[in-house]
């Protein structure tokens, strides 16, 4: 029959003070935890509101688009052109808590001095200016402000300060304007609808993917720190 | 955590699932999937799982809300880091947070 003696002792008033003192500060860090991600969570709604916003503006300018050129017919996927290439993409930046951030950059064409295109983005390493696709044939010339318009990033990317010098090239501009499969006088209202989508793009759409993924970090450590919560409470209740 | 470089050093694309009015230029290899009254599920899904696990260079899937609602289960439970899909509206349908994945999961950490 088990005695006092072999029973497991009741904590001594020092260990149970450390255990408080360590709960206390486990409350503090789920504290700050639900602090960030309240933060957070406000970000990801305001962004996917201010989507929603956008899209609505492009969707009604599209929607302008249609009416006044019923003859033309419908701006849609038939004149979409196969061969055309992401004037668009992701960079991921690496931060310094070891999170990543998404970013979006205009794509440029760079032609070099063999006179052979490669594809690359401002800030990005060389390896990546190897040309993933393969370019499309140009069917007409490029507008002038295209040529002109300076490359730049939406979000700052990895190793950008890190890079070496690049060899002299020759920018002849970002990829064709998706517009112009439409013809080359389009209504100034797909012209609206095409800068609300872009600018959904940089801006709330990237925001809201930031977030939520912010969102699910937070979460995971806020779990972390309840689970040690709980663990540290059965510790003092016994 | 902090995720190796390699997880995501190529991915660059943007990747659509969604209605006519929503898809993105497309490119040599499609990065888009026009869904309409006629597209199955099993093509909704496969697009997604493409997008999503069969890809490396894809960075961001953007999904039409009732779109993602007809393949809700394989949306709820992706939890990877990369490619992050998001749950945009279309011109018919507003977002509604109610369904969407990341707010299920808010409701779900307060409900604890």
């Amino acid at each position: 029959m088990a005695t006092i003696s072999s029973l497991t002792p009741l904590p001594k008033p020092e260990d149970a003070g450390e255990v408080m003192a360590e709960l206390t500060t486990l409350h503090d860090q789920l504290d700050s935890l639900w602090e960030r991600y309240l933060a957070h969570l406000d970000e990801y709604q305001e962004a996917q509101k201010q989507i929603q916003k956008q899209l609505s503006s492009g969707f009604f300018s599209l929607a302008q688009a249609n009416f006044k050129s019923r003859d033309r017919g419908r701006y849609g996927q038939d004149y979409y052109d196969g061969r055309t290439k992401a004037s668009r993409r992701c960079g991921i930046r690496h931060n310094d808590d070891a999170s990543a951030t998404l970013g979006v950059e205009i794509v440029t064409v760079v032609v070099d001095e063999q006179g052979s295109t490669t594809k690359g983005t401002k800030g990005e390493n060389d390896e990546k200016t190897e040309p993933r696709q393969q370019p499309s044939p140009p069917s007409t010339p490029a507008p002038d402000d295209h040529a002109q318009r300076p490359v730049k990033s939406d979000a700052p990317t990895a190793n950008k300060q890190n890079e070496p010098a690049p060899p002299p090239q020759v920018s002849s501009g970002p990829p064709r304007d998706p517009l112009h499969w439409f013809g080359i006088l389009v209504p100034r209202e797909l012209r609206s609808a095409q800068s609300s989508f872009s600018c959904a793009l940089a801006g709330p759409l990237l925001d809201a993917v930031n977030a939520g993924r912010a969102l699910r970090g937070v979460e995971a450590e806020i779990r972390r720190v309840r689970k040690a919560v709980r663990r540290m409470e059965k510790a003092a209740g016994s | 955590m902090a995720l190796p470089q390699s997880a995501y050093k190529d991915r660059e694309f943007l990747a659509v699932i969604g209605d006519e009015h929503v898809t993105d230029p497309p490119s040599s290899q499609k990065n888009y999937l026009v869904v309409d009254a006629k597209t199955e599920l099993a093509t909704i899904e496969g697009a997604f799982e493409s997008f999503t696990r069969g890809r490396r260079d894809i960075a961001i899937v953007l999904i039409n809300q009732h779109i993602a609602d007809k393949i809700r289960p394989k949306v709820d439970g992706y939890a990877e880091a990369f490619p992050a899909v998001l749950e945009i509206p279309s011109k018919d349908h507003p977002y509604d947070p109610e369904r969407d994945s990341v707010m299920k999961r808010v409701r779900k950490l307060f409900g604890e």
